[in-house]
């Protein structure tokens, strides 16, 4: 899980900072603004696009994250099927009692790795795009930033976190749960794979492909909030995220409001926790053979 | 205090069984004896409730299992798929179980460290020779201090000198037992138990340790037959007390079928 939730998602960080933000120069975005602009305008815009680029790599990023979470937890779950039949038969521990205990540890360990990657992100991309001066303390260079990208609402980020792990734990049991309930231990490898491959598939449509509906799939919310908080941006219906931008300059007729996100957002983790819980009294587990065979 | 099975089928695909209409009433310490893929463990995971596909009732004291829910201390086993896995040192594993099940760690310490050893503690599960892991399986199902206590092969991969010790922890133990095993070396401790031999997904008896001990194999059904046993090929195997091979002489189940080729 540490490989692709997090040095996975480092090396994309950094990709996004100085691979495919090499051309995100204030040099390059000079040339869009006519002669004579004044310097506090387009340093301003310049702040702005910077934000919002970084916001739009920090959403994404800690989609793609939480995604790569569920492919451990998808193989967990599976595995616990029979534990928990025997434990609520013949112990004081009650289903209920294993999966809210399930569902905290997935948050935790989902904000833990998401306070690494938005640690790594203000850090990266605050030295990429604003750079830092470097004082010696008793021998070891230690960076001043001289600008610090960080979230316009922090507070909005770690509560779309929060949510999107409640969202992603369920999910993870719907996809091991069906499974289990399909007998079909064979397809483990793939199902457990399949949210991640959902995520990056309908995430990266989204994040610069394409608008419009695929906005609220169960993983594309997570990356508009997610942006949304980091730079405070106006979200709109009709374009990616990479454009979403441009329309506070320009306007749109699409505007998309958080609240409406955030019911949507609580539609599927209720339709994904309704969908396990049904699989779950319906399961008889797995036999110890088909995990060996595995 | 009774365990009834009542023709019961359980397998692991619908419509493809292992156990094909078992009939027992377990009243006290029971070994269920049976060669490999008899199925003893699939008997074993139908009596935990964690069997995959049932047919049949099962009533544990009166009680159907499909409706037994938070019940520590009714019943516990040794069998490995019952414990998540978990990258916690054997000590931490063994505490949250036993205390979710109500059981005695400090007996489960003592007993992995007198018949295993002590650094057995301290390391994760999947560490462990196939020995120590048998150990310590069959030390968390004694240190439940359950009811009722199923033990799967549970001198599997031991030494001999811990095969004998495990086997007087077992006899000595309050709980009511119910073991399935492939050997027959340990018939002579188990004085007063009640043995049932399972083959190919039916169980026969109960029989007591010595009348078993006295029975011979036999192919043909020749005067003093005891017990038929239909095979899957067609033929029957009778256990009589006048001709054959002798039970004693037979150390695992295993060879039931080559002692019926020799004949």
């Amino acid at each position: 899980m540490w490989f692709w939730a997090v040095a996975f998602m480092a090396f994309w960080l950094f990709m996004g900072a100085y691979v495919y933000g090499a051309r995100v120069t204030m040099e390059e975005f000079i040339k869009q603004f006519p002669e004579g602009t004044p310097r506090a305008i387009i340093d301003e815009a310049w702040s702005k696009f910077i934000l919002h680029y970084t916001a739009g790599w920090y959403g994404s990023i800690a989609l793609f994250s939480m995604s790569a979470v569920t492919i451990g937890l998808v193989q967990y779950i599976y595995y616990s099927t029979i534990p928990i039949r025997y434990l609520t038969k013949y112990s004081k521990a009650t289903t209920t009692k294993f999966y809210t205990g399930f569902t905290l540890a997935a948050i935790t360990g989902i904000v833990v790795v998401i306070i690494v990657l938005l640690v790594t992100t203000i850090l990266l991309y605050s030295y990429r795009f604003y750079g830092a001066d470097f004082h010696d303390y008793r021998g070891l260079p230690v960076p001043v930033f001289k600008n610090l990208i960080v979230p316009e609402n922090p507070i909005g980020v770690l509560a779309t976190t929060i949510a999107s792990g409640v969202l992603m734990y369920f999910i993870s049991s719907t996809v091991a749960l069906f499974v289990v309930v399909l007998r079909k231990p064979r397809a483990l490898g793939f199902a457990s794979f399949l949210p991640y491959i959902l995520s990056f598939g309908l995430g990266m449509a989204g994040l610069i492909a394409t608008g419009g509906r695929i906005h609220f799939s169960p993983f594309n919310i997570i990356l508009l909030l997610n942006y949304h908080y980091y730079a405070n941006a106006t979200l709109v219906l009709d374009k990616p995220v990479t454009a979403m931008w441009r329309s506070e300059i320009e306007g749109s007729s699409q505007v998309l409001e958080p609240t409406t996100l955030w019911l949507v957002l609580l539609g599927w983790i209720t339709l994904f926790a309704v969908i396990s819980m049904a699989l779950f009294k319906k399961q008889r587990g797995v036999n110890l053979e088909e995990i060996i065979s595995l | 205090m009774t365990i009834k099975l009542v023709d019961v089928y359980a397998g692991y695909r619908r419509g493809d069984f292992i156990l094909k209409g078992v009939n027992m009433e377990i009243t006290g310490d029971t070994v269920v004896l049976g060669p490999n893929g008899s199925g003893k463990t699939t008997l074993m995971r139908t009596l935990l409730g964690v069997s995959v596909s049932k047919r049949g009732k099962i009533i544990i004291d009166g009680v159907d299992i499909d409706s037994i829910k938070g019940a520590p201390g009714l019943l516990s086993g040794n069998l490995p798929e019952l414990f998540m896995l978990s990258r916690l040192p054997v000590k931490h594993v063994a505490k949250f179980y036993l205390d979710l099940i109500g059981g005695d760690y400090n007996y489960f310490e003592e007993l992995v460290t007198r018949i295993g050893e002590k650094e057995v503690l301290g390391k994760k599960f999947y560490e462990l020779s196939a020995g120590l892991k048998t150990i310590v399986l069959d030390a968390l199902a004694l240190a439940s201090k359950a009811k009722y206590v199923l033990l799967d092969e549970p001198f599997e991969s031991l030494d001999p000198a811990r095969r004998v010790a495990m086997l007087n922890e077992i006899v000595e133990s309050k709980s009511v037992k119910i073991m399935s095993t492939h050997t027959t070396w340990l018939l002579n401790s188990l004085g007063d138990w009640n043995v049932y031999l399972m083959v190919e997904g039916l169980v026969y008896g109960p029989l007591k340790p010595r009348e078993l001990l006295d029975l011979k194999v036999s192919r043909k059904p020749v005067g003093g037959v005891v017990l038929s046993i239909k095979l899957r090929s067609g033929g029957e195997v009778y256990l009589t007390k006048t001709t054959g091979t002798p039970i004693s002489g037979i150390d695992s189940l295993d060879k039931l079928y080559e002692v019926l080729t020799w004949q």
